[in-house]
């Protein structure tokens, strides 16, 4: 009734009310956020569908959706198993929305994390860097009743925008040209942030800009040892883009990483880098979550000169 | 209470206080309390000749009066603790196990901790931090007391044996409990009672631990400063110095060798850049500050130190000022806090100064 009354009123303000695709009456709106949807989404396997026969009616969500209207969803999980930046594209036949949601950090639920909408024949794009874990991704329509046949499809996000990316040549030569000494039996002290093109360790994840120079006169052997907020990832490099002397990452759930390592004379890049992705808040879709670093927290580096 | 009516009680706070600006903000603001009884906190009387200073003029003249009440201890007195929970109990440490506790009517009351250890520090430790009625003192030698809400007090095996110089249990610190001390050791005490050692990567002397700008930070010898974060694996990052004088935490502000610090936007590209700047050249013969948790107080800040100074930053209607006295008891002062419209500061040879406010619009002095 109260459906109908809010076409009612539409029609009455002159506008027209939704265009509907005829659909069959929902099943329960309520999301069990306890039980993992029936649907699978596997990287780089499409998948197809018709949301005229649909999984939930969910109300709520109104990022990228017309205020207030609900909408016919089918609901898919998405395991990932590896930290990376993933590429969510939509193509319905429809007005139709694509929404991905994480586990809330503390409570019981989901929380919306991104979403795109796309006009009938068109594609809507969602990138986001995900770390480990089961995500919701949610087919919907954009407006009330709006639902229809659509492809949906995940694959790892490799464009220069990803904000889980390999290194960019020439922002890394930059912090190598501004990269400051390190010095045997002082500390280096700093605060990270991962950037995406920065600098980025071969056993590494996020990139940054954090890069110091080691140079020596004569061949020695090196320990460099670095402490953070987070877990960290350290790299010996010979030169600013050359393979990696050596790389390590802390073991999981620790904040220090060692390396002890012979050097020769000349000069060496020592990277710093994270492993992971910091949880999101938990709000749905706050739009400064994404433009915060993935990663930050501060960090110390000492070295020093160990006997051979 | 209706919102709009908790609305109008802050507004009221604000136009009686004014605003604050800075760490000791971000610091203080210590939750909702609604057992807090302004009245709670009579003078005892027992000071024949109080000293006075009398701030202001007409309605916003202000009388503060600095009354001392007698401990029945000469030890030295080096942290007190008030809080609204528990009806405004005021607790008192020191030297050679001294504990001290305040009656409304009674006045100051010896309790029996156990420990002949100096106590440096007395804050609260409890699961439940806005109904918290459990005490915390640290001192000497790894020593952590926990005070019952009865009075009794039990002491805790910190598993470290270092002199522990400074306690902080922050609101949102999951229940837990860090302190700090010598040599660089960090201990946290888990909700539960058990504690473990956090790595502090240094091995400087840390004599203070707060909240600063949302950040928690502990601070010590040789311009030393901590940036410690409690979400999962407890661990504290050393900052890059910016001065080589010993630093104290003083009711969220960092300070020592004459100058405040305040910590830094961190500059994008310059990981490296210091994250602490020198804001402001201060005197340096402060031992403990303490702010109004509710700034509700014609003395929000408060401050303490060498040969009885006190600097006390004073609210009164739309204007504010900053003034430094020099109390004429002749002792050094080393531990303040604030409740409601009340002060206590703590000192040398057994001293204890109660500072009261006459003439305090009612109207500023709210309970929410």
């Amino acid at each position: 009734m109260l459906l109908g009354a809010a076409a009612l009123a539409l029609a009455g303000c002159g506008l027209a009310p939704p265009r509907a695709t005829q659909a069959p009456t929902p099943p329960p709106f309520a999301p069990r956020w306890e039980d993992p949807p029936s649907r699978q989404l596997e990287l780089g396997q499409p998948a197809q569908g018709d949301t005229r026969s649909p999984d939930l009616r969910i109300t709520g969500w109104r990022a990228c959706k017309h205020a207030g209207y609900w909408a016919l969803d089918h609901v898919y999980g998405f395991e990932v198993g590896e930290t990376a930046s993933y590429r969510f594209t939509l193509s319905p036949q429809f007005h139709g929305v694509v929404q991905v949601l994480e586990k809330h950090p503390s409570e019981p639920r989901y929380f919306l994390i991104g979403c795109e909408r796309a006009g009938r024949g068109a594609r809507a794009e969602v990138a986001l860097p995900l770390g480990p874990g089961l995500y919701w991704v949610v087919v919907d329509g954009y407006q009330r009743g709006e639902a229809g046949p659509y492809e949906l499809r995940v694959e790892r996000d490799t464009s220069a925008t990803a904000k889980l990316r390999p290194e960019d040549e020439d922002q890394v030569s930059a912090l190598c040209e501004r990269a400051p000494l390190l010095t045997a039996g002082e500390r280096a002290h700093g605060r990270f942030e991962s950037t995406p093109g920065g600098a980025r360790a071969s056993c590494g994840l996020v990139g940054s800009e954090v890069v110091y120079r080691l140079s020596l006169a004569s061949p020695r052997r090196m320990r460099v040892r670095a402490s953070a907020h987070f877990r960290p990832v350290l790299e010996i490099r010979s030169g600013c883009h050359a393979a990696a002397t050596t790389c390590a990452r802390a073991p999981a759930g620790e904040h220090d990483v060692e390396i002890v390592q012979e050097l020769g004379a000349g000069d060496h890049f020592v990277v710093l880098d994270g492993m992971q992705i910091e949880p999101r808040s938990g709000v749905d879709f706050e739009p400064k979550a994404y433009e915060r670093p993935l990663l930050q927290g501060a960090y110390i580096i000492d070295t020093e000169e160990v006997p051979r | 209470m209706s919102g709009s009516a908790q609305a109008m009680r802050w507004l009221g706070a604000v136009v009686c206080l004014g605003a604050l600006s800075g760490c000791a903000h971000a610091s203080s603001v210590g939750g909702r309390h609604d057992d807090c009884d302004p009245s709670a906190m009579p003078s005892l009387g027992h000071d024949p000749a109080p000293f006075r200073y009398t701030w202001g003029e007409q309605a916003g003249r202000r009388v503060f009066r600095f009354e001392r009440e007698p401990s029945g201890t000469t030890e030295v007195l080096r942290s007190v603790f008030s809080h609204c929970c528990n009806e405004g109990i005021v607790l008192a440490v020191g030297d050679r196990g001294t504990a001290l506790v305040r009656h409304p009517q009674g006045g100051w009351l010896h309790e029996e901790t156990g420990t002949r250890e100096n106590l440096y520090a007395i804050g609260r430790s409890c699961p439940d931090y806005a109904h918290c009625t459990t005490h915390i003192a640290v001192g000497a030698r790894g020593t952590a007391l926990i005070r019952e809400q009865n009075g009794t007090w039990r002491a805790e095996q910190t598993g470290v044996s270092e002199d522990l110089f400074a306690v902080v249990h922050p609101e949102r610190g999951s229940g837990r409990t860090l302190a700090v001390g010598a040599g660089g050791v960090i201990v946290a005490r888990s909700p539960t009672g058990t504690w473990h050692r956090v790595q502090s990567h240094t091995t400087a002397d840390l004599y203070g631990v707060g909240l600063c700008a949302n950040h928690l930070y502990a601070v010590g010898a040789g311009g030393t400063i901590l940036d410690c974060r409690w979400d999962g694996k407890d661990v504290c990052i050393p900052q890059l110095p910016v001065v080589t004088a010993d630093l104290r935490m003083l009711a969220g502000v960092v300070s020592g060798g004459g100058v405040r610090l305040t910590p830094e936007v961190p500059v994008r590209g310059v990981p490296w850049a210091p994250l602490w700047a020198i804001r402001q050249r201060v005197a340096d013969d402060i031992h403990a500050a303490a702010v109004d948790p509710f700034y509700r107080n014609p003395v929000p800040r408060i401050e303490v130190g060498e040969g009885g100074i006190v600097r006390m930053n004073i609210f009164g209607g739309e204007v504010h000022d900053s003034v430094r006295l020099s109390l004429p008891f002749g002792v050094t002062l080393r531990g303040v806090t604030m409740l409601m419209s009340d002060g206590f500061i703590v000192g040398d040879r057994g001293t204890i100064v109660h500072l009261a406010v006459d003439g305090v619009p009612k109207e500023c002095i709210v309970t929410l």
